[in-house]
């Protein structure tokens, strides 16, 4: 029954989250005492919000890959080394993922869960991984353009439930796959059929959203066309590398980057080797053994930034990593705008 | 919404529930002084498993608490039960590398990476140009090369470093020298007493070769300095840049085209590489 529909009501999808808390590692926009809204475990189903919400850090990050990830522990005993791998993945829901997230993951799950070295722990989460994500009708935030991306408002695959609000305190319910099959299975009397008029609701809704003002502000395809032909416009490389503190903001708080670095850590006795974020706009990620840095700079490394993220990504993995969520310049000290570089190219 | 998938064809995918991170335990059977900063280590895994590799490739070696740090083999066994490395020691996991004895016990993963073409060269002459610890990963394909002499032509081993003391391999660069057509010249950028040999840079020493650009394969392997020059000179000599070989040293930290840090263009040092020829790094630094 992929890709089929149902409805829920706000009181029944908080009743659905009350009952996955208990059976899951469950995460949803919550606001904490200092009013700062963000994907955290849920304790109290109440606290949830239903609104479609776009998180600072993006799910891949928090929840997926995790800051910090914990890979191997070595211990030594009677003088004897062991190495043992860490596997400690529980069944996850995340609801409330907005579309620019989801599109992160289904990025990652090529990047790390595919090629010649599927990684280990990536697609060991992944696999205990359930997605429910609201779609966006709202119009978007200030650095939005995923729609000009071709990545949102509605996602079409990929996700396993996709919520829609019909605004009349219920919910469409897309089913995206058999983990989504299953929650709806589960709890039978929480989700309701949908007749025509619902659907006719819903598909305006949907066209709505779509017609807000942000699609085609920028044209992709043919930014994309161009840049791999030709090079990039100097002057605003320059522009934009002279204003870059090389904070790493733009990195940290996209979903698509994947960088990492690797450090050994002594814990209880042993050591246990972890990977956390990095970014290559430092030049430290570069540099190597006797001191010598293939791109000291930062022109070189905002290149490879723009590189990376627009021209190899569509060469190796069909579309550009930008999903246009418009996190970098959301977290950006000098408001640094990937769309700038875009349109210099369209 | 675009789908995302994997454009290029993925040659060998490893089992997905392997932990790729995790290394095997390998024991060190011996331990040579190469120079005041290398030394040249043997290893064996105790655990009997096969360990198959080409020449070029590379592995990663952990010190428990310390970290990992990429290596090239620079033995040539291909299959066998162990291997050789030569590391110099510079930061935490060589220097710590530098402390071990024999018989203690490190952990490997690998072997990663692509390997030095040179079964397709057969019948051509062979010019290998090797700077400093150049000569590590250029060993490994030197011997396997000597394993099948009869199909090659003419060698030259043309070998520079800053001086007589930093040279390494120096009793198997006398070996070699003593085969038939093979030629091995050594240069050193400062001369101490007693040196024989060439003093100057490694092109310096093209000037005392004839080699017939057309039927000549060349692999280079130094500093990035040496990698500059030679390959301008190689290019002077009427050198095809495909015909030039040579690997790259990135910073890596994963070995296996996750972590990114090993990025040339587009393409990833560690699976992609580390070996090159100049006509693809021309393409590479295209962007730069
Ligand atoms: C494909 C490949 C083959 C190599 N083969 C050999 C070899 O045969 N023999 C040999 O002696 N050395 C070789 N190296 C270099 C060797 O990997 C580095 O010297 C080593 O990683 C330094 O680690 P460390 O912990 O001792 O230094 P650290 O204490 O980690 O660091 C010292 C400096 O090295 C940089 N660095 C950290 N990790 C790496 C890294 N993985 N690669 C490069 N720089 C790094 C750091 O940024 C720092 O500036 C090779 C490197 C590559 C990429
Ligand atoms: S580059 Fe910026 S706008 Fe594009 S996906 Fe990454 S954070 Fe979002
Ligand atoms: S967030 Fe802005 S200032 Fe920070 S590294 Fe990225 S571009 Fe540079």
């Amino acid at each position: 029954m992929t890709n089929d529909k149902c409805q829920m009501t706000n009181e029944g999808i908080i009743k659905l989250l009350d009952k996955l808390k208990d059976e899951v590692n469950l995460f949803a926009p919550q606001t904490n005492e200092y009013g700062d809204t963000s994907l955290a475990q849920v304790k109290d189903a109440c606290n949830v919000q239903l609104k479609h919400f776009k998180p600072v850090m993006p799910a891949v990050r928090e929840v997926l890959f995790g800051q910090v990830k914990k890979m191997l522990r070595y211990q030594k005993s009677a003088g004897k080394t062991t190495v043992a791998t860490l596997d400690d993945f529980s069944e996850t829901v995340i609801f409330g993922l907005p579309t620019c997230d989801l599109e992160g993951i289904l990025y990652n799950d090529v990047f790390y869960g595919q090629r010649e070295f599927p990684d280990f722990y990536y697609n060991r989460a992944r696999e205990k991984l359930t997605l429910i994500t609201i779609a966006c009708v709202t119009p978007p935030n200030k650095n939005c353009f995923c729609a000009s991306m071709g990545h949102g408002p509605f996602a079409t695959k990929g996700f396993d439930l996709q919520l829609t609000d019909l605004g009349n305190g219920r919910f469409m319910v897309e089913v995206g796959s058999s983990k989504g099959e299953k929650i709806v299975s589960l709890s039978p009397g929480l989700f309701e059929p949908v007749g025509q008029n619902e659907i006719a609701a819903w598909e305006k809704i949907k066209q709505g959203a779509e017609r807000l003002p942000r699609k085609d502000f920028i044209k992709k395809d043919q930014a994309l066309e161009t840049m791999g032909r030709e090079p990039l416009n100097e002057e605003l490389l320059k522009d934009i590398s002279n204003r870059c503190i090389s904070c790493g903001a733009c990195n940290y708080t996209c979903p698509t980057c994947a960088c990492f670095n690797v450090v050994d850590l002594e814990n209880q006795g042993g050591v246990v080797r972890q990977r956390l974020l990095d970014s290559c706009i430092f030049s430290g990620y570069w540099r190597m053994a006797g001191g010598h840095t293939p791109k000291p700079e930062k022109i070189q490394r905002t290149r490879n930034r723009y590189f990376c993220k627009l021209v190899w990504d569509k060469e190796k993995f069909g579309d550009s990593g930008c999903v246009g969520c418009g996190r970098c310049l959301d977290s950006c000290p000098v408001d640094i705008d990937i769309k700038e570089v875009i349109r210099s190219l369209a | 919404m675009p789908t995302y998938e994997y454009k290029t064809k993925a040659k060998n995918v490893i089992d997905p529930a392997k932990n790729e991170y995790l290394s095997r335990p390998a024991v060190i059977t011996k331990i040579k002084k190469l120079n005041s900063d290398v030394k040249h280590f043997s290893f064996e895994f105790p655990d009997q498993l096969p360990f198959i590799y080409k020449p070029g490739q590379f592995v990663q070696v952990s010190i428990f608490g310390l970290g990992e740090a990429p290596i090239s083999i620079t033995s040539s066994l291909e299959v066998g039960q162990g291997l050789e490395l030569a590391v110099r020691s510079v930061g935490k996991v060589t220097k710590a590398l530098h402390e071990l004895k024999e018989g203690d016990e490190v952990f490997i993963r690998g072997p990663y990476g692509n390997f030095f073409p040179y079964q397709e060269y057969k019948g051509k002459d062979i010019l290998f140009i090797a700077g400093g610890i150049g000569l590590i990963p250029l060993r490994s394909l030197i011997n396997s090369i000597l394993k099948q002499r009869q199909d090659y032509g003419k060698l030259w081993i043309l070998y520079g470093s800053k001086c007589p003391a930093d040279c390494v391999y120096i009793d198997e660069l006398e070996k070699w020298s003593k085969l038939d057509g093979v030629e091995v010249l050594l240069t050193v950028d400062s001369a101490t007493e007693g040196w024989k040999g060439n003093v100057g840079v490694v092109t310096t020493l093209f000037e005392k070769i004839e080699f017939n650009a057309e039927n000549t394969i060349a692999y280079l392997c130094g500093p990035p300095i040496m990698i500059k020059f030679a390959n301008v000179a190689l290019e002077e000599r009427g050198m095809d840049p495909s015909d030039v070989i040579t690997t790259m040293e990135m910073h890596m930290k994963c070995g296996i085209g996750k972590c990114g840090h090993c990025a040339l263009g587009h393409k990833y040092c560690c699976t992609d590489g580390p070996v090159f020829s100049f006509a693809e790094l021309k393409t590479l630094g295209a962007e730069e």
